[in-house]
């Protein structure tokens, strides 16, 4: 089956296979070696993402215009792939009529371009066959469903709590720091869970662009049989995005979360010009209850892990005084890491 | 904010309203010689130098000793830099109020797609004009509510009348300065009279006098055969605007002079359509900008222009920081390379060029040199 790639959350699964294509969401790796320096300006998973997906055999990519960085990443990537690129416009306003219908219009444009490469017309049955399984892979307790097939198609398909899972934690060790993570998507291959694991804390909230953060609103049965394109539309524009203007409904989001799994410290892991969630860090700081670590990254070089690990433990360490988690607690978790 | 010329059309022709773009404190470091701070200011609120020059916005919001706080704020999103959204949207989170309004990356029509012609000589899908046209009037009707009006379309056609006098004067001014020899009006001029149209400076008939007496003025010297440079400049297109406006200057230093620009504004300066009900011409004109479609398009444009002018030389300057300068400039070069065949470069301007100005210097040299060698 032909596979279509996209990374951007606003990009359903579900639309794509529905027009009988496969849907791959890339997370690819960030590199930053001193053969590629990091090109001024640039985001690093911008760049990662266009150069992974121009180099693999897919049968289109599809970015979308959640981030300036990725709209014009899509243009570059465009020049130097024979691989056909769609660019999907995403609002940046949630409750006007224009979101709605500029969302709604892509979703059928998307399905015009996935035509072009090899999908057909979705029938309507089908269509709503595909978003009751996806939705029911997401109704699936992550802790039970642990490395079953539909978990890892969770994983592979859309933001998934796969952070928690690869650190074999439920909800958080006990005794141990319980971090929330925020910020850029986390590709598929990053340390940064052991690194976390090094520093003695485990992560209980995956709130950045591939967690659990950016997953679609529940399905409405009733809807959904009435307009399966507008109920999906609806879904996926309730993801809560720090694209968004505003965007307090991210933040409400993180400060619930923050909350309700008792998330000791937060952890803004950002790629180097995002302006996006670097703007925001302040504010973050300021709102979400618990103190914030703000960490940028621009890839996975030794240099950066070593920075990163000392980073974290220092501020696991910080915790660690300010809530009475002790460090013995901390150490046995390294040691079974 | 943000949409540069669109918005101030709809606002200043309401009655009781004046239209202010707080982006234009992007240049008050430079203006002010770094005396007012603002970019400290910014730094403090963590929004430091790997964010473009309109920070300093950020900054003048704070200190409230730049411009008074407007009475409403409209930010057009989507479509546009991560660095001013990203800054609006931390204004808005600290207490200040914001009216968003969305703004489309505009898309070549598909085929067989009905599509409209857009001010500048580009298209875009009647469905995307029809989404910014109501937009638009959402936008209009929230200025009117502010100023205890009635938002009446009748005045937006007036003031779109008005509006394109300005720019129609504006256009005589570029044309005659960049097609004239010698150069009757330094770069620098230029780019403020530009600048007027993108919000009047908060003053029409203002905006009106300035405009005319330059005109006048540089009608009498192109008369007279009088110039302000050397007839031998090299024309040199000039993409971005600089945050330190000495650079304008140090071009014509080097031996060369503006023929064509691409402030990043273009949209301000065409005629906006006067054949189509006003808020879809607003529409076409809102979607008209270059920052709003593919970077090939705008390079399109510029190809056009500096064929147009006599362009020699294109120089793309890049902005610290703007989250659009990382990729266009190797876009823009390419396009402009295979299709004019005139040699490109990309310089970065920061706020102060102090510390680059000689490295500066010989780039900008060695461009007018290049120039000067292909067409001697
Ligand atoms: S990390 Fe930031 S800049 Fe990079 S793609 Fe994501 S939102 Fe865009
Ligand atoms: S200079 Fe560029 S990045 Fe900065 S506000 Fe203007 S368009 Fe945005």
């Amino acid at each position: 089956m032909a596979r279509i790639v996209y990374s951007c959350p606003f990009v359903p699964a579900e639309w794509i296979e529905a027009h009988g294509l496969s849907a791959c969401r890339a997370l690819p790796t960030v590199r930053c070696d001193t053969a590629r320096s990091p090109q001024a300006g640039l985001c690093p998973f911008a760049r990662s993402f266009s150069e992974f997906t121009a180099g693999n055999d897919y049968a289109g990519i599809v970015f979308t215009t959640a981030c300036d960085q990725m709209r014009r990443a899509s243009e570059l990537a465009a020049m130097h792939t024979s691989r056909p690129v769609f660019l999907m416009n995403v609002p940046a306003t949630t409750q006007t009529a224009a979101a709605k219908r500029i969302y709604i219009g892509e979703l059928r444009r998307l399905g015009r371009f996935l035509k072009t490469v090899g999908g057909h017309e979705p029938d309507r049955d089908a269509l709503v066959h595909v978003i009751l399984r996806h939705q029911r892979m997401r109704d699936q307790p992550w802790s039970a469903s642990g490395d079953s097939p539909s978990a890892m198609e969770m994983d592979r398909l859309e933001a998934g709590p796969t952070l928690m899972r690869k650190a074999g934690a439920t909800s958080g060790s006990p005794g141990t720091v319980r971090l929330g993570v925020v910020g850029g998507p986390i590709p598929d291959g990053s340390p940064f869970v052991r690194q976390v694991a090094r520093a003695g804390a485990t992560i209980v909230l995956d709130a950045s662009d591939s967690g659990e953060r950016t997953r679609p609103a529940r399905m409405e049965p009733d809807r959904l049989r009435h307009d399966p394109v507008a109920e999906l539309a609806r879904a996926y524009l309730a993801i809560s995005s720090i694209h968004h203007r505003p965007n307090d409904r991210c933040f409400a989001w993180l400060r619930r979360e923050v909350a309700a799994r008792d998330v000791q410290g937060l952890i803004l892991r950002r790629y180097v010009w995002c302006d996006l969630w670097h703007a925001e860090a302040p504010r973050l700081a300021e709102s979400v209850g618990v103190p914030v670590l703000d960490l940028e990254t621009d890839g996975e070089t030794d240099a950066a892990a070593a920075r990163t690990v000392s980073r974290i433990e220092g501020f696991v360490e910080i915790l660690v005084g300010e809530f009475g988690a002790t460090r013995r607690s901390s150490i046995a978790l390294v040691a079974r890491s | 904010m943000k949409d540069l010329g669109t918005a101030a059309v709809l606002a200043c022709s309401i009655t009781n309203v004046v239209a202010f773009y707080p982006d234009g404190a992007w240049w008050t470091p430079c203006i002010m010689e770094h005396n007012a701070r603002l970019l400290e200011v910014a730094d403090s609120l963590g929004v430091p130098e790997s964010f473009c020059p309109v920070r300093a916005m950020l900054g003048a919001f704070v200190t409230r000793d730049r411009f008074p706080i407007p009475d409403l704020l409209v930010c057009g999103v989507g479509a546009t830099c991560d660095d001013f959204s990203a800054i609006a949207q931390r204004l808005s989170g600290m207490g200040h109020p914001i009216v968003w309004w969305e703004m489309p990356h505009r898309r070549p029509p598909e085929p067989g797609e009905p599509a409209v012609g857009l001010p500048g000589g580009g298209v875009a899908p009647t469905e995307q004009v029809a989404i910014v046209e109501a937009e638009l009037r959402r936008i209009g009707q929230a200025i009117a509510a502010a100023a205890g009006q009635r938002f009446d379309e009748n005045l937006i056609a007036a003031g779109i009348r008005r509006g394109n006098a300005i720019r129609a004067m504006l256009d005589e001014l570029r044309t005659m300065v960049f097609t004239a020899d010698p150069c009757p009006m330094p770069a620098l001029e230029m780019l403020i009279a530009e600048m007027l149209a993108i919000h009047y400076c908060s003053d029409r008939n203002e905006t009106d006098q300035v405009l005319l007496e330059l005109r006048g003025e540089v009608e009498r010297r192109v008369r007279s055969g009088m110039g302000v440079l050397p007839p031998d400049a090299v024309r040199v297109f000039w993409v971005n605007p600089v945050a330190d406006l000495r650079v304008m200057n140090l071009v014509e230093d080097v031996g060369g002079r503006i023929c064509g620009t691409d402030y990043m504004f273009t949209h301000a300066l065409d005629a906006i359509p006067e054949d189509c009900p006003p808020m879809e011409a607003l529409a076409r004109t809102a979607l008209a900008d270059s920052m709003a479609g593919p970077v090939s398009q705008r390079a399109d444009r510029i190809c056009r222009d500096a064929a147009r002018f006599g362009s020699q030389a294109v120089l793309v300057s890049r902005i610290p920081g703007a989250s659009h300068c990382a990729t266009e400039g190797a876009i823009i070069a390419e396009i402009v390379r295979s299709r004019l065949d005139l040699p490109v470069i990309e310089i970065e301007v920061p706020s102060n060029t102090d510390a680059i100005e000689p490295g500066l210097c010989t780039r900008l040299q060695a461009l007018v040199e290049t120039a000067r060698g292909r067409h001697a």
